[in-house]
């Protein structure tokens, strides 16, 4: 029988053949002929670190009267853990493309990229999960005309940032409960030692009513409860060793691109 | 379709008029017999392209190309736009079917390369055409199917021919709706192709995955 992964965000580069090409085999050989899974909620993820970022870039160096200039203002405008790869990234793409002084048309082709990128996305990623913690926004995808291109996306953008403030994750989460999804899972001292058990424990103990600017912070969580026991969680992040053992899940961690490589790549490099 | 601008000879019989030498003088400077230049201003002879440069250099004129797009051979109304567009697509699917003669070279990555190049002119050419925005989103992704080693795949008579059926479709078409960058984006992918190009950027460092 085919086996079947849930690909978590942090593998999604792999996955899509987008890191370096022993890092794409190493993944391959990790989940070899098994089938790929998304969840609605990891694909929120997505869109949120790559799609809307991407999308941002293109606003802003649309107003912008130089590419380079617009590239500067974002490098000081982001944490540099943040933008400063896609800077890189998109920064010598639109050199390459030779659209390095025309802001109307760099924007344009950050936008598409964006636009593409999720395409391909939805591509590699055709089966999801079952939504259990209910994820309104993750299923979202941008309706766009090209005609009026960053018009679109930016009210794309602005639906899918706006929290949900009546969002179903908090009976997912089950703050209120004594035996809630959160409390369980809480109640392994290490996942509570975690970074994100840290961040649950808080929200938990001050019953916080989740939107998606608290969600966003426990993520892996969140990842972690939703993965069903018929698929193994594919992940590079160290924190679900102790989600998925907990949970009594099966997963693999599979190798970063550092350790594969020795160093990060120079396409990776800001 | 007829031009409004003056025709390069009324230019320089205008330049002449303003520059206040006399002809005498003018045709000493650019060697030229004055009675050829009087005639040329009466518009009772044509001067040869030898005379005229000589002439432009005296009066340090040059060949500006007129930002007026009507003018410089671009188009300019929506009409104008998508006909041109048209023509674009027709020729880049010529160009590409064309790619068979040379499928076979080692340096099969330059002859590809003209075809990148007029997809990219197509792009630009098309910036101003705010209904032309799906067309370019077209053109974008057969583009970077050229991209990261993709040319390779033009050596098959497969990959040339759907690519150019795709063109020869937006030759064909009045106006692009949204619809197609969809189906294109398929119709690229079930070739074999990359219409994606640029690869997800990474994390600035790999703790920021490892340590979540």
């Amino acid at each position: 029988m085919t086996r079947a992964f849930l690909v978590e965000t942090s593998a999604v580069r792999p996955a899509l053949g987008d890191s370096t090409a022993r890092h794409c085999a190493h993944f391959q050989e990790q989940v070899g002929a098994g089938t790929l899974r998304t969840s609605v909620y990891i694909r929120m993820e997505f869109l949120r670190r790559w799609f809307c970022d991407a999308v941002h870039l293109a606003l802003v160096i649309d107003q912008q009267r130089d590419v380079a200039e617009a590239l500067y203002l974002l490098e000081q405008e982001f944490r540099p853990r943040r933008l400063k790869g896609a800077l890189a990234v998109l920064g010598k793409y639109l050199r390459d493309m030779g659209q390095f002084r025309n802001t109307r048309l760099a924007a344009e082709e950050v936008g598409h990229l964006a636009l593409f990128w999720l395409r391909r996305f939805d591509e590699v990623f055709p089966t999801r999960i079952r939504n259990l913690c209910r994820c309104r926004i993750g299923s979202m995808t941008p309706e766009v005309n090209h005609n009026r291109l960053l018009d679109d996306l930016r009210a794309f953008r602005d639906a899918f940032l706006t929290p949900v403030t009546d969002c179903e994750v908090n009976a997912f989460l089950g703050f209120a409960a004594a035996e809630g999804r959160a409390a369980a899972l809480l109640a392994d001292e290490r996942v509570a030692a975690l970074p994100v058990g840290k961040k649950l424990r808080a929200l938990h103990e001050a019953n916080t009513w989740i939107t998606c600017r608290e969600c966003v912070t426990i993520g892996d969580a969140v990842i972690a409860l939703e993965q069903p026991a018929s698929c193994g969680l594919v992940h590079l992040d160290n924190a679900f060793n102790e989600l998925c053992r907990a949970r009594g899940r099966p997963h693999r961690q599979i190798q970063s691109v550092v350790a594969v490589e020795g160093t990060l790549p120079e396409a990776d490099s800001p | 379709m007829k031009s409004a601008a003056p025709s390069l000879a009324d230019q320089l019989r205008q330049a002449i008029r303003e520059t206040g030498q006399s002809l005498t003088q003018l045709g000493k400077a650019a060697g030229l017999d004055s009675g050829r230049l009087s005639r040329f201003l009466r518009g009772e002879g044509d001067l040869s392209l030898t005379a005229a440069a000589r002439l432009c250099q005296v009066l340090h004129l040059h060949l500006v190309r007129d930002g007026n797009s009507a003018a410089a051979g671009q188009p300019r109304s929506q009409s104008d736009y998508a006909a041109f567009r048209r023509a674009q697509a027709r020729a880049l699917a010529e160009a590409v079917f064309a790619l068979e003669r040379d499928a076979k070279r080692e340096d099969f990555a330059a002859c590809t390369h003209a075809v990148f190049s007029q997809l990219h002119e197509a792009i630009n050419a098309l910036e101003e055409a705010p209904l032309e925005g799906n067309a370019r989103a077209l053109f974008r992704l057969i583009r970077n199917t050229f991209l990261n080693s993709g040319w390779q795949r033009y050596r098959t008579v497969k990959v040339r021919r759907g690519v150019a059926a795709i063109l020869e479709n937006l030759a064909n078409t009045a106006a692009v709706i949204p619809r197609e960058v969809d189906t294109t984006y398929d119709k690229l992918r079930a070739l074999g192709l990359d219409p994606v190009g640029v690869p997800l950027p990474g994390p600035d460092s790999d703790d920021e995955w490892v340590d979540g």
